[in-house]
């Protein structure tokens, strides 16, 4: 009996030093462990959150933003413990719904909460950037930055360890970027890779003229209705076919055609913004545009980007590339008109004789017809 | 109504005479020559321009003299190789027009082939003495001139004179030899509107 109350005994006190070591466990995850020599609780900052400030930042903001970038935090080799409680791969998300927002850049932060360290020491973390909603038009950041923590107990009046430990960023974050050791924030940042298109006109041929000014119709597929597109390079006052038409430096998509006006050599630029120091683009990538010469009845054949096929309204399709200066973002309208030069068309005097004779003859008809009427 | 009648002859009558008198004075004036309105300030300007003293049109961009022949004109330069047909140096309405260089060359003349265009007369205005250079004889006597620009001049050498095309792959492409710097006079031909009389000339420092 006594053998099977001390069996019962010790299963007991099995059974209440394992549940003493679960609540010691779930008080280290919740509550911090202590971590100190001196036998203080370790805890979190005051505020529950350790904030790192990784900054996520567009530049050249031309329209609406919607994406979002997810990030990897993996903890260096080499820290005093395990640390638990950190998001591995957090997300920041960027939405600027405005259609016509035109913005140097346009940033967010990211914090990362309920870090539980259980050790003082320092730590180090390394962030990289892994995955982008639209990496078409704002990829990643291949720039990978590490993260120094420092954790030290908190002290009390007598500068004696509480038992809480406290944790803050330094200020020191290295890049990677060709191993440079030199202070710098974790930013990550892309170049918003809108493009913009641009329409080139000339002529050639004898008898072109490098005044004469042509209409040419653009159409853009694929951009949301009411973004505002800035118009540069037309003049701003046109004669076209005799008519004064002025032209607008920029275009709403959905508000009818667009239409642009250019002479020999002039080029205009559908998209780029760059204004009040801000710079951006418009037109998203990927998206398709025509353009379409407007025949005026002149008898100028047209070739568009060298096809060779004249006619008097050729027509191009192309999809926008990300490059500014790529071929499909430059179209090349090229008017023609050959005829010889007629530099003897004004010097044969024998039609003057001939209506001088129709005019004489007319005279004598009249005249006679004048005395039949009178007689 | 024969009041009426009357009168509506007697309009058509006085129209007719008008018409054949103007019509008449038009066939004596191309005949002449005489559509160089203003031939003495054309005058005075070859004048000053022996003298050195060169006023300059807003689309001049050079004077040609050929020696001892009448082409000693203002050259000018427009967007279109039309205008100067029917207008003079100085953009007023013109029969004979003026001399112009095509409106894709270089206006320095820079280019390897220049091409200048002009009327060939019933006279000896314009360019009509380059019909002359068919002849071996008047060819050697008149090869040289010269082309006056703003802040320069070449000298001017006849090397050939040839009847082309008007369809030419010469007015299309503007290029006679890529060695050598010409400068060439083109006219129409009086018989064969289909052709073009050409002096080529050499153009040095």
């Amino acid at each position: 009996m006594a053998r099977k109350s001390n069996k019962l005994g010790a299963y007991m006190k099995k059974i209440f030093g394992a549940a003493v070591a679960v609540l010691a466990l779930a008080a280290a995850v919740i509550f911090v462990p202590k971590t100190s020599a001196a036998g203080a609780t370790a805890k979190l900052p005051t505020t529950g959150v350790v904030s790192i400030p990784i900054t996520r930042k567009i530049t050249n903001v031309g329209g609406r933003v919607q994406a979002s970038f997810r990030y990897r935090i993996e903890a260096k080799e080499g820290n005093p413990a395990f640390v638990s409680g950190i998001n591995v791969s957090p997300t920041i998300g960027m939405d600027i719904e405005d259609n016509n927002a035109k913005l140097a850049s346009s940033e967010c932060s990211l914090s990362l909460r309920n870090m539980v360290f259980t050790k003082v020491g320092n730590y180090a973390f390394t962030v990289s950037e892994i995955s982008s909603s639209d990496p078409i038009n704002y990829p990643i950041d291949t720039n990978k930055y590490d993260i120094f923590f420092e954790v030290t107990n908190v002290l009390d009046e007598n500068n004696e360890p509480t038992g809480e430990l406290q944790a803050r960023v330094l200020d020191q974050m290295y890049s990677y970027k060709d191993d440079a050791k030199v202070p710098l924030r974790a930013e990550f940042t892309s170049v918003a890779r809108y493009s913009y298109i641009t329409v080139s006109s000339k002529v050639s041929g004898a008898a072109a003229d490098t005044d004469k000014v042509f209409k040419y119709k653009v159409n853009l597929a694929g951009v949301a209705e009411g973004t505002v597109l800035t118009i540069v390079g037309q003049d701003a006052e046109v004669n076209y076919g005799g008519e004064a038409i002025t032209t607008s430096n920029s275009y709403t998509v959905g508000d009818g055609d667009l239409y642009v006006y250019l002479k020999h050599g002039q080029s205009v630029t559908v998209g780029d913004y760059n204004r009040s120091g801000v710079t951006a683009h418009e037109l998203p990538l990927g998206v398709s545009y025509t353009v379409e010469k407007i025949d005026d009845g002149d008898n100028y054949t047209t070739s568009i980007d060298g096809s060779e096929t004249l006619t008097s309204t050729s027509k191009a399709i192309l999809a926008i590339d990300d490059d500014a200066f790529a071929t499909n973002n430059n179209t090349l309208v090229v008017n023609n008109k050959e005829s010889s030069v007629d530099t003897g068309a004004f010097t044969s005097a024998w039609p003057y004789l001939v209506v001088a004779f129709f005019g004489l003859s007319g005279f004598v008809i009249f005249r006679r017809v004048a005395k039949n009427i009178n007689a | 109504m024969r009041k009426a009648l009357r009168l509506l002859l007697g309009v058509l009558m006085v129209a007719g005479v008008a018409l054949a008198a103007s019509s008449v004075y038009l066939y004596f004036a191309v005949e002449n020559g005489i559509f160089e309105r203003d031939a003495d300030e054309l005058l005075m300007l070859r004048d000053n321009n022996e003298k050195g003293v060169r006023y300059w049109y807003d689309n001049q961009v050079a004077w040609i003299r050929i020696y001892d022949t009448n082409i000693d004109y203002p050259v000018m330069q427009a967007s279109n190789n039309e205008w100067y047909l029917t207008h003079d140096y100085r953009d007023n309405d013109s029969i004979t027009g003026a001399l112009f260089l095509d409106y894709r060359n270089a206006s320095d003349f820079s280019d390897n082939t220049s091409l200048i265009y002009g009327h060939r007369t019933n006279g000896n205005l314009m360019l009509s003495d380059v019909a002359k250079y068919h002849d071996d004889e008047y060819f050697w006597q008149h090869m040289y001139g010269e082309l006056v620009l703003k802040n320069r001049s070449y000298q001017l050498k006849a090397v050939r004179f040839e009847k082309i095309s008007a369809d030419s792959p010469l007015y299309r492409n503007l290029l006679y030899k890529t060695d050598e710097t010409f400068l060439l006079l083109s006219t129409c031909d009086r018989e064969i509107r289909s052709e073009r009389d050409v002096l080529f000339l050499s153009v040095s420092q």
